[in-house]
């Protein structure tokens, strides 16, 4: 039996040692990713840093400047790896978690304080627009706003609803209390005029958080929002038709317990629209416009026994034509069946005897199912339909009404006006001193060695990748730094997605008919062509020995589609010359056994 | 990444031409994938908590950030906060306990201690004594 005291030392011991190397036992990888080139997007290539579900990257921007962006990683392979159809070469490298913590906070960091200063520069031009009275620009509209009308025969749950959401304001605020504060609020508009910002709030630098000003503009909006919240509400505004639905299918259908959640969601909303009503901080309104809109939403659904939701789509969503839908038929109609079927899961996951329904948790049932009513009503109308830009919350807004423009002098307007105006060019000038792009010494490459550089650590192997563009002559060109990376890295490929399917087609199929069938993009089995890319006739991404003879041939296409082009220059506004110039100069590099052109896709389903 | 030495200069020039990818509004990465990463088949609890903790981990780096580098100022605070509680459809983000926990988690990152530690605590709760216990909960996690 071991005595007490050696018991003790053993514990001693192996806490100590486990304190000592702790940090080794949890190592965490990182990746350092380089995308292969793509037509017309990035011919160098493309670099990103992943931190497990984080994807960090450089990208140039309109205006000549490198910002630092951060996307999902499933969002990122989705875009690069599937719709762009670009192999990855990842090296992964083991890191303690303390340094990973280290590196991966200090990108974050520099992220927010990008988008902080996007944000300034956002505000001042928010400024200029208002006070230049451009209340068409979409920056100036008042969201949520336009989700209500008055112009329409109300339903009776609606009705029902929203007199008991104004006895319910009368018992905590007050008999009076939608008057008086309509009142002031129209009182305090009067009162409002631009103001010189404080000038640390202008000076930016890459390691600074600047804090974004609550300028005039942003006051005045959320004042004249708050405003017209509350007219809504006290005149007793419906939700316009235009801007919910109600799917047909049976899993739209609410059963008792159904509606009993619902019920005890729209309470629990209620709750909240009431706690925002008096709430200290400023730009509630349009939160309380979407509350407002789905409390009302959720009375029709109550009623009428079945989902009512909002339209969620942003009003910048991009949509497609019917040409295109009916192109991609196939694809739409599998995503309507996965969607309604995640519908399906998701509402019995949602409605149990357990679970409490939440606000986040209507919002994603309402983005899938706004996801699938769009494809639905699409496909069987035959018209074109927004492809993404679902929301967890309604936002559907009004332009700034004009009797509602701020009243101020022409002197206040003009002197303002020039204040703004030089903030904004002296922010696009530090923005331009700070991140302007070049090819050779500020490119998506020498950024992420750069910002690893500013990482104070003594972790051997971040310090080598710091010094990367330092010791390799061609590490900025994407490629050349992946090149570059020590022998520490265990080296991966991820291939692309027409690469994946030709892999599986050559594991289950004969290989020649494999060949014959998808090295060409009239046969080739998922492959579209999509107007992103050039016309070009033959895939050469996957065949290097051959590439030069393929790459003659796409060069022969091109040609003659760039002669044909000039032909019908004057019927096409020179959309086929384009295509063919760009075509040879995509084909060129093809005959030196390069490639860059890839063929890009369209719709894939995120499962694929 | 097979490629032949006498073939770099040709590559070089190539590289040279264009470099990196550029942002443009229609190459969203959401751009006709929908739904994808929020149409994982894991079990809506397990899914739910993920979020939760994915909506904090935003809510920690922007307070964290701001509370490390920038003067604080409650108003720019918390319009920042609000951006973040919206785009994850939390609308009333004050009496929300995964965003006051997070903000206190927040605050404990960012090594704000004694009075200054009490005076944004009751700044951000504005003085509300339920706000400020969830934030002194998340403060005392002691996890970032």
């Amino acid at each position: 039996m071991p005595g007490k005291q050696t018991i003790v030392l053993f514990f001693l011991l192996n806490t100590a040692l486990s304190l000592l190397f702790s940090p080794l036992l949890h190592a965490k990888a990182f990746d350092y990713i380089y995308i292969t080139a793509s037509e017309g997007n990035a011919s160098g290539g493309h670099t990103a840093l992943r931190f497990d579900n984080e994807t960090y990257h450089f990208q140039y921007y309109a205006g000549g400047i490198i910002r630092l962006v951060k996307d999902s990683s499933t969002d990122f392979d989705f875009q690069y790896r599937f719709l762009e159809n670009r192999t990855f070469y990842q090296a992964t490298l083991d890191l303690n978690e303390r340094d990973y913590a280290q590196l991966h906070d200090h990108f974050n960091l520099r992220f927010l304080q990008q988008q902080q200063q996007d944000a300034i520069r956002k505000e001042i031009n928010l400024n200029i627009e208002l006070l230049s009275n451009q209340a068409q620009h979409l920056q100036l509209n008042i969201q949520g706003a336009g989700l209500f009308t008055d112009n329409i025969i109300p339903l009776k749950a609606e009705s029902l609803t929203i007199y008991s959401l104004q006895e319910q304001i009368k018992q905590k605020y007050g008999a009076d209390f939608l008057t008086d504060s309509i009142e002031q609020l129209k009182s305090e508009i009067k009162t409002l005029h631009p103001e010189p910002w404080p000038k640390n709030s202008l000076q930016f630098s890459e390691g600074t958080f600047s804090a974004i000003p609550y300028s005039f503009a942003s006051r005045y909006l959320d004042t004249v929002s708050k405003l017209l919240l509350l007219e809504a509400i006290q005149n007793g505004s419906y939700l316009n038709q235009q801007f919910y639905f109600s799917p047909e299918q049976s899993v739209f259908s609410l059963s008792q317990s159904e509606i009993t959640a619902l019920k005890s969601l729209q309470q629990l909303l209620t709750h909240n629209l009431l706690t925002l009503l008096g709430s200290q901080r400023p730009g509630w309104s349009s939160a309380a416009f979407s509350l407002y809109a789905r409390i009302l939403s959720l009375a029709l659904a109550i009623d009428s026994r079945k989902f009512v939701f909002l339209d969620t789509f942003r009003e910048s969503s991009p949509s497609i034509s019917y040409a295109e839908v009916d192109r991609y038929k196939t694809k739409f109609l599998i995503q309507k069946k996965q969607t309604l079927s995640r519908i399906t899961q998701l509402k019995a996951e949602l409605f149990t005897a357990t679970n409490r329904l939440s606000e986040k948790a209507y919002g994603e049932l309402e983005i899938h199912s706004n996801y699938y009513f769009e494809r639905e009503r699409g496909l069987q109308s035959k018209q074109g339909f927004r492809i993404s830009g679902q929301q967890l919350l309604a936002t559907r807004s009004i332009p700034l009404p004009t009797e509602l423009y701020p009243r101020l002098t022409k002197l206040q307007r003009e002197t303002s006006l020039a204040r703004f105006a030089a903030y904004q060019i002296n922010i696009d000038q530090q923005m331009q001193s700070l991140y302007g792009y070049d090819l050779i010494t500020r490119n998506c490459v020498t950024e992420i060695i750069s910002t690893i550089n500013q990482v104070h650590t003594n972790n051997k192997q971040i310090k080598e990748l710091s010094q990367l563009t330092d010791k390799d002559l061609i590490a900025f060109i994407p490629f050349g730094s992946f090149h570059g990376l020590s022998d520490d890295y265990s080296k991966q490929i991820l291939p692309s997605f027409r690469h994946q399917q030709l892999q599986a087609m050559y594991r289950e199929e004969n290989n020649a008919v494999v060949f014959f069938r998808e090295f060409n993009t009239l046969s080739a089995s998922d492959y579209k062509f999509n107007d992103q890319d050039a016309s070009f006739l033959i895939f050469t991404d996957d065949n290097i020995l051959l590439r030069p003879i393929f790459g003659s041939i796409n060069l022969l296409v091109a040609t003659t589609i760039s002669v044909y082009g000039g032909l019908a220059l004057p019927f096409d506004s020179g959309k086929a010359l384009k295509d063919g110039t760009m075509g040879i100069l995509m084909s060129l590099p093809e005959l030196a056994f390069f490639n860059i052109r890839k063929g890009s896709y369209k719709h894939l389903i995120p499962a694929n | 990444m097979q490629i032949k030495p006498f073939l770099f200069p040709v590559v070089i020039i190539i590289s040279l031409a264009q470099g990196c990818s550029f942002s443009e509004s229609s190459k969203s990465s959401s751009n006709s994938s929908g739904s994808s990463s929020k149409s994982s088949g894991s079990s809506s609890s397990s899914k739910s908590s993920a979020d939760t903790e994915e909506y904090q981990l935003q809510v920690i780096s922007y307070s964290s950030a701001y509370l490390t580098t920038a003067n604080f100022d409650r108003v720019a605070f918390s319009r920042g906060i609000s951006q973040i509680a919206t785009a994850n459809g939390i609308t009333n983000w004050e009496d929300d306990e995964p965003t006051m926990i997070a903000i206190g988690r927040a605050l404990k990152k960012a090594d704000i201690t004694g009075s200054v530690y009490e005076t944004y605590k009751a700044e951000i709760a504005n003085s509300d004594a339920d706000r400020m216990k969830l934030i002194q909960k998340g403060y005392e996690m002691n996890k970032d």
